[in-house]
Parts: structure tokens; sequence; C-alpha cells
């Protein structure tokens, strides 16, 4: 996880060297869909990172850093497992998840659909990877009893549509709405979500 | 423009074609369902009736019931596991304590989980009381041998041993009638047979005059009321038995358990 934050900084460190910087803040309501939005509530988190300007073409590229910590809907989902043999048995349980922190950096590219002097709208694609802290335990009744305390890595995509307005050189706002998957190797799960949010980008 | 536009399309797809929104409430995700009704049937057995008032985000994959004579029932108490049909199931239990009160409890399975259903109680579980096609004296045994009727000097309560559930009644005169139920007693009809370790629902009725071993004929129903706990009242109105190959005679008796 600490490499992962080195290596955020560094690129970002760059990137204000090398081109017409723009770091931007962005609030945002990050809304888990699917099984993902079964298991945990919406949340809000922050997203800091570095983008380029639209100057003279329409593509802009850009990374950033964010992170997540997701609450369960339940403290216990009542699960069960089918126990085939001399007929079936339904077997109850419960899993618990007492962790579920997400530290995701995105890095991808925006391209401007309509671009005036001030405004621009665009859309977008990253790519994200990260990791998860996660701790859940997994109780079925006669049959499994699994704690898992650790790590998982992950990776997916974002894809993006927003706009962006010009207040002066050096500041401007924008707004976008992100729909995001991303697999994560520990539960093992494939998670949707869509996130809303506003942003505040500063020129050098 | 050409460039954009394929990314455009697949933006598209991704945000019309993936998962759909969580649903508000989480209990919107799991399978509703109600226990209507427990019936005690004829034979001391409970029916119970269940429904699924909705199969949740997920189709159904199982509903059920489980019952103990604990007040909170868990799914894996003598779990029977139901095929539902218009949106109704139902389960029979048997085998109850007459002393306890017994808690049966519906529940059903979709992927996202499990729920349980409301919980329904019946305490003194015991058949509707059974009336014989006969009115014999009580404490009367008549062997149909020709030589009248005589009492009981005494008849044990029922044990349970090797699989039969036994009662011992010793006539005033006469040899010992041994009586091997193959269930538990309880109120209900049961059916006379000639195997010594008899099925469910069916009992045999041996006894023995000098040397000779004799079993009831199968086939003749012995009606049995529970009267307490470990209390039977138990009437054979004509039930016919071997002497030889010739001679049958019907034997006919009314008693109470123990006495």
């Amino acid at each position: 996880m600490k490499r992962l934050l080195f290596t955020a900084a560094f690129f970002l460190l760059i990137g204000l060297k090398i081109c017409h910087a723009q770091i931007f803040l962005r609030a945002y309501n990050y809304r888990p869909t699917g099984n993902f939005g079964f298991v945990f509530k919406p949340t809000f988190s922050a997203e800091l990172g570095y983008i380029q300007e639209f100057e003279d073409d329409r593509i802009r590229f850009g990374f950033s850093l964010s992170f997540l910590k997701m609450t369960p809907r339940q403290d216990a989902f009542p699960i069960y497992a089918v126990q085939s043999g001399n007929g079936n048995f339904v077997l109850p349980g419960e899993q618990r998840f007492t962790k579920y922190n997400l530290i995701q950096a995105a890095c991808g590219m925006d391209i401007a659909i309509i671009k005036r002097k001030k405004f621009f709208a665009y859309l977008g694609v990253d790519v994200i990877i990260g990791a998860g802290a996660v701790d859940y335990s997994d109780n079925i009744q006669t049959l499994e009893e699994i704690e898992y305390s650790g790590g998982g890595i992950l990776g997916g995509g974002r894809f993006r549509v927003g706009v962006q307005y010009d207040l002066s050189d050096h500041f401007s706002l924008m707004a976008n709405a992100n729909r995001s998957v991303f697999l994560i190797t520990e539960p093992a799960a494939v998670n949707w979500a869509n996130d809303y949010g506003f942003g505040v980008i500063y020129r050098f | 423009m050409k460039k954009i536009l394929p990314f455009i399309l697949v933006l598209t797809l991704v945000l019309t074609n993936s998962c759909r929104k969580a649903l508000k409430h989480v209990d919107d995700y799991y399978p509703k369902v109600s226990s209507l009704s427990a019936v005690i049937q004829s034979d001391g057995s409970v029916l119970v009736t269940g429904q699924i008032d909705s199969e949740g985000a997920a189709k159904l994959d199982y509903a059920g019931f489980c019952c103990n004579s604990t007040p909170q029932p868990g799914m894996l108490d003598r779990q029977v596991i139901c095929d539902v049909s218009g949106g109704k199931f139902s389960a029979v239990f048997n085998s109850f304590d007459f002393d306890s009160t017994y808690y049966f409890r519906s529940w059903a399975v979709n992927k996202y989980g499990y729920k349980y259903g409301t919980i329904l109680s019946i305490s003194h579980i015991i058949a509707p009381a059974i009336t014989p096609p006969c009115s014999l004296t009580l404490n009367s045994l008549d062997m149909g041998t020709g030589f009248g009727t005589t009492t009981y000097a005494y008849v044990s309560a029922v044990s349970n041993t090797f699989g039969t559930w036994d009662i011992t009644a010793q006539p005033a005169s006469g040899s010992a009638l041994s009586f091997a139920f193959g269930s538990a007693v309880t109120t209900g009809m049961y059916t006379t047979d000639t195997n010594p370790t008899p099925s469910a629902g069916h009992v045999n009725i041996s006894f023995s005059t000098g040397f000779n071993f004799y079993a009831l004929n199968s086939g003749t129903p012995v009606y049995v009321n529970k009267l307490g706990t470990d209390t039977f009242d138990i009437t054979i109105c004509s039930a016919p038995w071997q002497f030889s190959s010739s001679v049958t005679c019907n034997l006919k008796t009314h008693f109470r358990s123990p006495n």
C-alpha cells in the first residue's frame, strides 16, 4: 500500500514539472451497485489527482488517488449452503464484514466532445489498480468457519462523463459521473459502482 | 469525431448494460415468507402451511419449515424442504411429546440469503379422540373361546424396547396379552399385524395358551385414545385369531394402560 502511494506521489510531482499542470480535488458520492450495492452502503470520499489541460488537442491525460472506507448494510448477512447426500439440507450461516477499505489509483484520459473557451464537456476512461484491506468471516452451521483478515489486489476500469468550467486562469470547477468496475481478489468479486462528484482544479 | 465514436459506443454500453442500482431496503433482496397455519391431523401429525409473500430480488431457491420445542427453532431443527406451488407450501411433522409446546417456523432462501417467517406454536399435540364402533365394558376381555368375559388384573404402562412400544395386559385368569406397537403410541387407529416387529401404525398382539403361541390376525383395527401423558384407552371390537386351522375365535377387549 505504501509503495503504491509513493509511486503515485512520484508521478504527480513529475507531472507538475513537465506539463501545464493542473491538480484537482474532487469530492464524490460513491454508490455501489449490483451485488456490491447489496452488501455495502453508499459512501462519500475524495479524490486527489493530476490532470492535463485541454489545450490544442481534445484529449488530455491524468491520474488520481482515492480512498474508500466501505460500510456493510447489515452487521451479519444471512447466507446458506446446500449439502447434498441423503437428500438436500439447507445449512444456514452468516457472513460479516468488519473492514472493507479500498485504495484506488486511476490513470486514464478524457476526450472533450464540447470545447469552448471556458467550458468543456468530456467523456473519459481510466484504468484502476489498487488494493483492499478486508476483514470478513463466513460461518455456515456444520459446514465451515472462515475468518479472513488481510489484503487483496484490485484492478478494473472506470468510465466517465463530465463538465468543466474555467473560473479564472488558476481555478476551474468540474462535475462528473463515473461508472466503475473492478475485480478484487479477496473475497473474489467483481464490483460495480457509480460515483457522482464535484471538484476544483487548480492550475499552476 | 471518428476517433470519438467508438469511445462513445463503449461508454454507452457500459453505462446502460451493467449492474442494477442497489435496492433501497436491504430486506427487499430476501424472500418474504409467512407461516399460515399449523393443524393437528387425525393421526396426531401436524400439517403446517406457509406462503411466499415475495421472492425478493432473485428467484426462490428453497422453502420449508423447521420445528422444535424451543421458542426460536433454527433452520436445521427437523428441517423439511417443501415444493412451492402457487406461492404456498406445506409439510407434515410427526412424533411429539404430549407435555411439550412445539414451534413451527417457515423459511425461504434465494441467492442473497435466507429469511424466516412467523412462528406458530401448538401445545399438548394429540390427535382428536377416536370413537370405536362398539361399546365394550371397560377392563374387560373376551378371548372368543366360549369361556365368557374376564377382567384384567394388571396392565403395564407403555415401554419402548428395541424399536417397539410394548404393553403387557395380564387377565385375572389366563395368559397375558403382549401388545407391540410399531410406533410411539398415541391417539389413532392401529392395525393388527402378525409380524412381531410391526411397522409404524401397526400392532402385534400375541398370547399363549398352554404351549401354543398365538397372534391376532393381520388387518383388524385397534382403537387407541391418549388420555394423558402416558395413559391410554384401548379398544378392540372384534379381532379374529386362529385357535386351530379350522377354528377362528374373535377377541374383544377394552382396557386402560396402565391399570
